[in-house]
């Protein structure tokens, strides 16, 4: 089996993603870029098996959720520039499948609160702790694709052929609108199990599974009021999951907060102030 | 006067050397503190709580923004980080050293402790939040206020608080002082 897990991760006109394949139930996973159009290329091993879930947060952290050799799920973070995993913690309670990765997850952009989707279940889940907590059921049950994403504060979810909104207090699913997929995504039976919207192109991203076993693997982007699919390329092949997420913009400053001359000068103001206070204070 | 008894002029000398004496041992003190792994790790963990209560406060006002551990972002990808020498730790520390050195009772430099960081990191809070809106709007105008407008209030308000819990102490002092 082969799994990608593609998020986001550059802005601007023609977006470039990273994605976490596997092979076979279980397989261990391997980061990937991928460009707009789909071309995928190797970064390294993730060093955790069945990464089918990935999401950038707001401070560039690209996390994921997959299985540790022991099968338990956990969160990691992934370095994408060595494809390297790193365990945060094992993701644990609230009824969480333990022994299951996630479908997929996304970051809501408003608070950074990290939502998951568990085979016909909404959870948070602590980005320091790993403790998964419910939303509630999707009452859509568990059907194929699965793929989820934060389009501003909306929550889309795709569950087979239809596109559903999430209520992120309940984690009940809206029909929006029917899934349509053209041809060239194949036709045996296309679905989305990853979405990601990308905010500087105003897009919502997905990849299609077409067929099982081996099946046809392509990027696409969904119109969220139709429903209509539009195809963008094919990209590595995979069986299940998929994820795409956006980056932030790397402008992050430092407010420090008075240098380390001025510290200085405030230290002798304040020596100095506090001496000829002193020296009043004892001649009172 | 006797010889061997230190006059008026000694008394305020001696003062005076005393707070220096003090307050630099303090600051000494309190800064290689600072730099041991526990308190850095402390450190850390303050910045992020700092952050988090500037989240909160920009959520109750209506405002938006995101939260990873010390780093504050904007929708709009802006975001400003409280790194190590962003909380005001610095500044606490020399008003801490300052209070301590001062001749007074415990418990005005107990008040003076705690009312003073209070200040100090309430001010801290408005400076990260108010540079936060300054840099989505100029870079620029985030350079200035960061470098220039920030530092001269936050020298400002040490020495203002500084001075004022002063004037309290010896107001106190001359009070209980006073003849009956």
């Amino acid at each position: 089996m082969l799994l990608l897990a593609l998020p986001l991760v550059a802005l601007g006109a023609a977006p470039s993603f990273y994605g976490a394949a596997f092979i076979g139930s279980g397989g261990a996973a391997t980061l990937y870029s991928v460009s707009s159009t789909g071309t995928a290329t190797a970064i390294g091993p993730i060093g955790f098996r069945q990464v089918g879930a990935m999401d950038v947060s707001s401070g560039g952290t690209l996390y994921g959720i997959g299985l540790n050799g022991s099968g338990t799920s956990v969160l990691i973070t992934i370095n994408t520039t060595t494809g390297a995993g790193t365990l945060v913690a094992p993701v644990t309670g609230g009824g969480w499948g333990t022994g299951s990765p996630a479908q997929d997850i996304s970051f809501r952009p408003s608070d950074g609160k990290l939502f998951a989707y568990q085979q016909g279940t909404i959870y948070t889940i602590n980005t320091t702790t790993g403790a998964a907590t419910p939303v509630g059921a999707d009452g859509v049950g568990f059907p194929n694709g699965n793929g989820i994403a934060f389009s501003g504060s909306t929550l889309y979810y795709a569950g087979s052929n239809t596109l559903y909104t999430i209520n992120q207090s309940t984690g009940a699913a809206t029909s929006v609108a029917a899934l349509t997929f053209p041809p060239a995504f194949g036709t045996l039976g296309p679905r989305s199990p990853a979405m990601k919207f990308d905010p500087a192109t105003n897009t919502l991203w997905a990849i299609v599974f077409s067929g099982f076993g081996s099946p046809q693997t392509s990027l696409g982007t969904v119109n969220t009021t139709t429903g209509a699919v539009t195809f963008v390329g094919g990209t590595q092949v995979g069986i299940d999951g998929l994820s795409l997420a956006v980056a932030p913009p790397p402008t992050t400053s430092g407010v420090p907060t008075m240098s380390w001359p001025v510290l200085a000068g405030l230290a002798l103001l304040l020596a100095g102030l506090g001496s000829l206070l002193a020296k009043q204070a004892q001649a009172l | 006067m006797r010889e061997g008894i230190p006059g008026p002029h000694h008394v305020t000398h001696l003062g005076r050397f005393r707070f220096v004496l003090i307050f630099t041992g303090c600051l000494l003190f309190a800064f290689g503190l600072l730099l041991t792994p526990p308190i850095q790790s402390l450190d850390v963990q303050f910045s992020r709580t700092l952050v988090q209560v500037s989240h909160w406060l920009i959520l109750a006002c209506g405002g938006h923004a995101s939260r990873d551990a010390a780093i504050l972002r904007a929708p709009g990808g802006f975001g400003v980080e409280m790194r190590d020498g962003c909380n005001a730790v610095n500044v606490t520390i020399l008003l801490w050293s300052a209070v301590l050195a001062f001749p007074a009772s415990w418990k005005m430099k107990a008040v003076g402790l705690v009312v003073g960081s209070a200040v100090i990191q309430a001010l801290n809070i408005v400076r990260f939040i108010s540079l936060f809106y300054v840099g989505q709007y100029s870079l620029t105008w985030f350079d200035f206020a960061h470098i220039y407008l920030w530092e001269s209030l936050l020298v400002l308000d040490t020495m203002v608080v500084f001075w004022f819990w002063v004037s309290r102490v010896v107001r106190l002092d001359a009070a209980a002082c006073a003849p009956a």
